[in-house]
């Protein structure tokens, strides 16, 4: 069973040991590009005067020092935060439901993740008053586990998922977590109308430090879980009853991989919509270059995802300058195509 | 220091294996024969612990198997299975360093599984794709891994290979060199439950031979004393004659 064959799968194991380069180097490409986001926008700022405002000296424009501050810093390190979550947890869920398709866009956790956010805005001003907006990451988190939890009851049977069951089954969920945020469209007032537009299609706009500081907690802790999954992830990728053997606790490892899932889908969600794509994308083109254990895949998945998605957010607010264009349409562009391709290149398995 | 007390299983009101009890001893090799649908898996999930008995206890070394942790069972006794895919691509070294416990696998483990590669014939294979070897050598590797599980176990305690038909995809060669091996592995303090087909293999490696026919065991004895031509003809259905020379036993089919 060759699983998304391309000329690239020809690397020998050997010239797959290069995570110990990969990594590092990942690791410099994404502050290369932090940097250019930092630097670019409707006012381009030298990067040879960045150090100067960064570290707040007095030689420094104090009009970009205030646009570096409180603009670009802040929507630079949410889209870091969120193509690492949102990378992180496809590479997650594509180890716990041993699939390289799953991704919490296609299958259902982020509009789960959606539902919940979009009832907190609408009902949630009678329940919190003003404040509801702060429940935004709780209520996505619990959103995402709760369509998470529904997804693996659903598709995975005697330890094995199906391929077909847990797209349909996710199909499913997004459809019926979609009408009913239909109903609380229906129900909402013209302003709420418009923040809806922003969690359907995402967008990093109106980044805060606020906002930023707010799901770092969120995403810190579930990327701090991936060490004691690693592990066990690997383990999984012969089947429940052999991870078992090997001594996995399968419903315990299941069970913290859900958890961190749902709280990197749940905290990308609630600061900026549903971005679709990152997740199925990124484990899937790192895992053509390098070995698929979870302890070197994970990390080097958040780096890529962070870097995709900045560059992604250049992209979304430069293509159209001054306007701005939602970065799930761009997100969607580049990842829509990748999908059909791992569709095409896996058609025999996938109507077995 | 494995036994089975009245085991039974019914799936769906149906009896699939009923009132079994047996003894699994260290330093011997088992095999089970019977035909297809006997309900050899099931036993040997049973004994595993994948599946629970619907009656009956399994105990091994003192405790019933339900008080063990998964963990402290793996270092004791490791199963290969019937059909195990993989899913994304592991090379083969990766394949059998997951059966690597926690302690061992931080540690420099080339020389582990250096030696397991070349009990299984595997040598030159560590950096190939699994996914790209034939269904014959991803057998081997699958061996390969479990009895690295065993071999990095605890020492000097009782410990059991359960193997689900282990040489069902391998040319002749590879049989024989597999059975061999895990001869070879057998001491005083490792035992093996080996389902197979062929009986003449059965016959060849065998300590001990149970012979399971519609759920219940018909024979268990050492391997001279279990195959005889009226229980294998009966059980199989068709009629077989058992050749004696010595301690040896051929099996011919009339």
């Amino acid at each position: 069973m060759t699983l998304l064959a391309s000329p690239w799968r020809k690397l020998t194991g050997q010239q797959r040991e290069q995570h110990r380069i990969l990594i590092p180097a990942l690791a410099l490409t994404l502050i290369f590009f932090a940097i250019i986001s930092i630097a670019t926008g409707a006012v381009n700022i030298d990067v040879a005067s960045l150090p100067g405002i960064l570290f707040r000296s007095d030689h420094a424009s104090a009009r970009d020092t205030v646009i570096v501050w409180s603009v670009r810093l802040p929507r630079t390190l949410l889209a870091i935060l969120v193509g690492a979550a949102l990378a992180a947890s496809g590479a997650i869920l594509q180890g716990l439901f041993r699939n390289p398709l799953a991704d919490p866009g296609l299958v259902g956790v982020s509009s789960g993740s959606v539902l919940a956010a979009v009832c907190t805005i609408v009902l949630g001003q009678n329940l919190f008053g003003a404040n509801a907006t702060q429940f935004l990451p709780l209520a996505a988190f619990i959103g995402g586990l709760l369509s998470t939890i529904l997804l693996y009851t659903i598709a995975t049977r005697n330890g094995r998922t199906y391929t077909a069951t847990m797209l349909l089954a996710g199909i499913a969920i997004s459809a019926i977590a979609m009408a009913v945020t239909g109903v609380l469209i229906f129900m909402s007032t013209e302003q709420q109308l418009r923040e809806f537009t922003f969690w359907s299609l995402g967008s990093l706009a109106g980044a805060t430090w606020a906002k930023t500081a707010s799901v770092a907690l969120f995403i810190l802790i579930a990327l701090g879980l991936w060490p004691i999954l690693a592990r066990g992830l690997d383990r999984l990728a012969l089947g429940e009853a052999e991870a078992g053997h090997m001594g996995v606790n399968v419903q315990v490892l299941k069970r913290v991989a859900i958890v961190a899932t749902a709280l990197l889908t749940g905290a990308a969600v609630a600061v900026s919509g549903a971005i679709g794509f990152i997740g199925l994308v990124v484990p899937h083109l790192l895992r053509l270059v390098m070995s698929p254990r979870h302890r070197f895949l994970v990390p080097a998945a958040a780096l890529l995802g962070a870097i995709l998605l900045l560059v992604a957010d250049m992209i979304a607010r430069t293509i159209v300058a001054p306007a701005e264009l939602p970065i799930g349409i761009v997100t969607a562009c580049i990842g829509g195509p990748i999908f059909l391709w791992m569709l095409l290149t896996n058609i025999r398995k996938l109507e077995s | 220091m494995f036994y089975a007390f009245d085991v039974s299983f019914s799936r769906r009101k149906r009896s699939v294996i009923s009132d079994i009890n047996l003894e699994l001893r260290t330093g011997e090799l088992t095999v089970v024969i019977g035909p297809n649908g006997a309900g050899k898996s099931t036993l040997l999930k049973l004994l595993t612990g994948d599946l629970k008995p619907t009656s009956g206890k399994v105990w091994f070394d003192g405790h019933s198997l339900q008080e063990w942790s998964v963990r402290d069972l793996a270092n004791r006794r490791a199963v290969l299975s019937q059909s195990t895919n993989l899913v994304f691509p592991f090379t083969v070294h990766e394949v059998i360093s997951l059966a690597l416990p926690e302690a061992i696998y931080a540690e420099d483990k080339l020389a582990v599984i250096q030696d397991i590669l070349n009990m299984f014939d595997l040598n030159g294979f560590e950096h190939r794709l699994f996914q790209e070897l034939s269904g014959g050598e991803q057998q081997r590797v699958h061996l390969a891994r479990v009895v690295c599980q065993l071999k990095c176990g605890e020492v000097n305690k009782p410990k059991l290979l359960f193997l689900d038909e282990p040489v069902s995809s391998l040319d002749i060669k590879h049989q024989i060199n597999v059975l061999t091996t895990v001869r070879n592995l057998l001491s005083p303090h490792l035992g093996a439950f080996v389902i197979l087909h062929d009986l003449n293999l059965a016959a060849a490696f065998a300590d001990r031979i149970i012979i399971i026919h519609e759920g219940c065991i018909v024979a268990n004895d050492t391997m001279a004393n279990a195959l005889k031509s009226d229980t294998l003809s009966e059980v199989f259905g068709i009629g077989m004659r058992v050749m004696r020379s010595g301690t040896k036993r051929r099996v011919v089919y009339n």
